[in-house]
């Protein structure tokens, strides 16, 4: 429907049934990123609509003729941008938590950042040379 | 950003990790500070993405829950995060559902229009912007929703999205170009 405004119109002329049928065969716009205006000829509409400029700089200008258009979209977005969340959406999103509250991350040992005393690190050196002395004298008596 | 709005998202931001603190310690219930702050904005990106007040509030449903069992993960803003989980929401929503024609529930929107004439022409724009929002690829709705609908800055956009404001200028340009293509002979 939106795709095809005029589908009954017959008056055209044939560049621009030509015009059309192409826009036809063309894949939908889900399937493809619309190309940008390769001469950027609506960079005044554009730059409008981003609040750098003024309607006038459009009027005479390319994109001019977007102009109705654009202020009728901006009403309605207007109009959306006013809608708030049903009022009790949190009184539902509250009743549908768990009762428990959420779990705070254990951290694993391994990602732990380690701090360690000097003399704790002299103690567990001394331990392992102790350990290693009684290992290897272990292996001696066999 | 100028210095006061940083200042205001600095002090937010600590306010929302002061209640984030207090939920994991076990008040439960002050998790509903963090829905009521957001719900909002959220919502109406849910349901620009969307174009369904039920499909809206069921994703804000279940982020917000994603979001209670994922609390202590938050580094950063809690409010980027969130919208993180809901955008991908809707996205994944988009993926699994296609639908070529979506519009609001005319019941929830009030009306400001002054005759039947002026009436008609609005359901009318807002019938065909809907279905014309739905066909563009998800991506260019996602900028033109947050630029549009949500009147955010492009900066703003950039920083939630995670993106370059470039990226997100042509996004926001391609989308009026296809939108405008699609509307120009009926409309302009």
């Amino acid at each position: 429907m939106l795709n095809e405004p005029n589908a009954q119109g017959g008056e055209g002329s044939p560049g621009r049934d030509q015009a059309r049928n192409a826009r036809r065969s063309a894949p939908s716009l889900t399937d493809r990123e619309v190309p940008l205006d390769p001469t950027r000829k609506l960079a005044a509409l554009h730059a409008w609509l981003d609040g750098e400029s003024s309607t006038t700089m459009v009027a005479d200008g390319e994109g001019a003729e977007y102009v109705d258009l654009w202020n009728r979209i901006n009403v309605e977005t207007e109009r959306r941008r006013q809608v708030s969340a049903p009022v009790d959406l949190t009184e539902r999103i509250m009743a549908a938590l768990p009762t428990t509250a959420p779990q705070a991350i254990a951290e694993s040992w391994w990602d732990r950042p380690l701090a360690l005393k000097p003399l704790t690190a002299l103690a567990a050196a001394a331990g392992l040379v102790a350990l290693g002395a009684a290992i290897g004298s272990s292996a001696r008596d066999r | 950003m100028n210095t006061t709005a940083l200042a205001a998202q600095a002090d937010q931001l600590e306010v929302d990790q002061q209640i984030i603190q207090r939920v994991l310690a076990g008040q439960r219930e002050e998790f509903a500070q963090l829905i009521t702050r957001y719900s909002d904005p959220l919502y109406r990106h849910a349901l620009g993405m969307t174009g369904s007040p039920d499909v809206a509030e069921d994703i804000l449903q279940t982020s917000f829950i994603k979001a209670y069992h994922h609390l202590a993960e938050v580094r950063g803003r809690f409010d980027a995060w969130v919208f993180r989980i809901v955008a991908n929401g809707c996205k994944d929503w988009l993926k699994n559902i296609r639908r070529t024609h979506l519009s609001y529930d005319e019941d929830d929107q009030p009306s400001g229009y002054a005759t039947p004439d002026e009436e008609l022409d609005r359901t009318e724009l807002r019938s065909d912007l809907d279905g014309a929002l739905a066909t563009l690829a998800p991506s260019l709705r996602e900028a033109f929703v947050m630029k549009h609908v949500e009147g955010r800055s492009y900066e703003e956009m950039a920083d939630l999205l995670g993106t370059t404001v470039g990226a997100l200028k042509m996004r926001v340009h391609r989308a009026r170009e296809a939108l405008q293509s699609l509307l120009e002979e009926k409309y302009a």
